[in-house]
């Protein structure tokens, strides 16, 4: 693809405009802290420098929802909590996306009780969803490279698709 | 007026809520009914035996102290043993109970550790329907009292929070979570469930998970209300 004069090849790389949207999008995730229980202590761990998710170009946590795009739950989402995580997820600018991050934010894990919501993704849309309780930081650093794999894939259609239902 | 409202609100609030739910999801209703019947026609050839109640032994107070506490109690104190090394009163339920507490605050016993609500509903041969146990402790002594009071359904208690101040948080806890209303007393509201939960989640006689699908569905509701 791309324009095949010779003189025009030396110095321009023609390329999709989406793609290099996915590509910028994906390569610089800034996550909003949002770490609830124990799970979080992984996801500071794949911050720090042994497993270091600054490589992905996602180091900076940003402790407001007003300058994130990925809002990963690292843990319990109590009744009392979902409120509050749902109006965290509301001032993200759009694009966004979610990782639900542990057993508890997948499916309220073993926390069956009157005080913990059931699955995180009964209030907000999740994009990946990473099993374990807690999940090793290799397992956060690979379901977040399922999620870059997601953004790359993604087109501006997707979201028309989705919204229109 | 406002004390009677509450008063019945407990009992009734389980019947509320779970005709809140009928009305509020008519389909829902057709999916827990399902699980419901069974579970009804179940119990009833195999009876699943109601556990009963284990007491340890009993034994009369004997020391210096406990004497002492039961000869300034005098009739009040229904009943007195020792059990499990702990000393525990009985004390019955009516408008002089904060006095009697307030009584037993002056012998000593400055602060509150716990109270904790027990429902013996489902147990064989329980007399009433919950139990309140005061754990308290006397610090210039080291003793440690147990004052039991048992409650009927429905049925009120009067607060201690004028004898112990930090019977404030423990009486909300037992309101919130078993539905026990305490009387003569100011800002008895939930403490650790949200504010618009229905029900009492540790009561024996609602599924542990009836209020969690009923909040959780109001509070998806008010979300794509919002959205």
């Amino acid at each position: 693809m791309g324009v095949t004069q010779g003189a025009v090849d030396k110095f321009l790389i023609t390329t999709r405009l989406e793609y290099v949207f996915n590509w910028a999008r994906k390569s610089s995730l800034w996550p909003v802290t949002f770490g609830l229980a124990c799970c979080a202590i992984e996801m500071m761990a794949t911050g720090a420098a042994r497993f270091d998710i600054d490589r992905f170009g996602s180091g900076i946590f940003r402790a407001s929802p007003r300058q994130a795009d990925l809002m990963i739950v690292a843990g319990t989402v109590t009744l009392k909590m979902a409120p509050v995580l749902r109006k965290v997820y509301d001032q993200m600018p759009e694009p966004k996306w979610v990782i639900s991050m542990g057993a508890c934010a997948n499916s309220g894990g073993l926390f069956d009780s009157y005080a913990t919501l059931q699955g995180v993704d009964k209030i907000i849309p999740v994009d990946v969803y990473i099993p374990g309780c807690p999940p090793r930081p290799e397992s956060l650093l690979y379901g977040f490279m399922r999620l870059q794999d997601k953004i790359q894939k993604s087109t501006l259609r997707d979201k028309y698709l989705t919204e229109g239902r | 007026m406002a004390d009677e409202k509450k008063a019945k609100t407990p009992a009734e609030q389980v019947d509320a809520l779970k005709a809140d739910m009928k009305k509020d999801e008519p389909e829902k209703t057709a999916a827990t009914a399902k699980p419901e019947k069974p579970a009804e026609a179940k119990p009833k050839p195999a009876g699943p035996p109601k556990p009963a109640i284990v007491e340890q032994e009993h034994i009369p107070a004997s020391e210096d102290w406990q004497k002492k506490l039961l000869d300034a109690l005098g009739d009040k104190a229904k009943e007195s043993y020792v059990a499990s090394g702990e000393f525990t009163i009985i004390l019955e339920n009516g408008s002089t109970f904060p006095e009697t507490m307030a009584l037993i605050h002056e012998n000593g016993f400055d602060y509150l550790s716990d109270i904790s609500a027990v429902d013996y509903s489902k147990y064989e041969g329980a007399s009433k329907h919950f139990a309140l146990s005061f754990h308290l402790y006397s610090v210039a002594d080291n003793h440690r009292l147990r004052v039991k009071v048992f409650l009927d359904d429905g049925e009120t208690v009067l607060s201690v929070m004028n004898v112990w101040g930090t019977a404030d948080f423990h009486e909300r806890e037992a309101f919130d979570l078993m539905g026990i209303v305490f009387t003569g007393r100011e800002g008895l509201r939930r403490i650790l469930l949200p504010e618009d939960w229905i029900g009492h989640p540790l009561r024996k006689e609602l599924s542990k998970n009836d209020g969690n699908e009923a909040y959780t569905a109001r509070l998806v509701r008010k979300i794509r209300e919002d959205a």
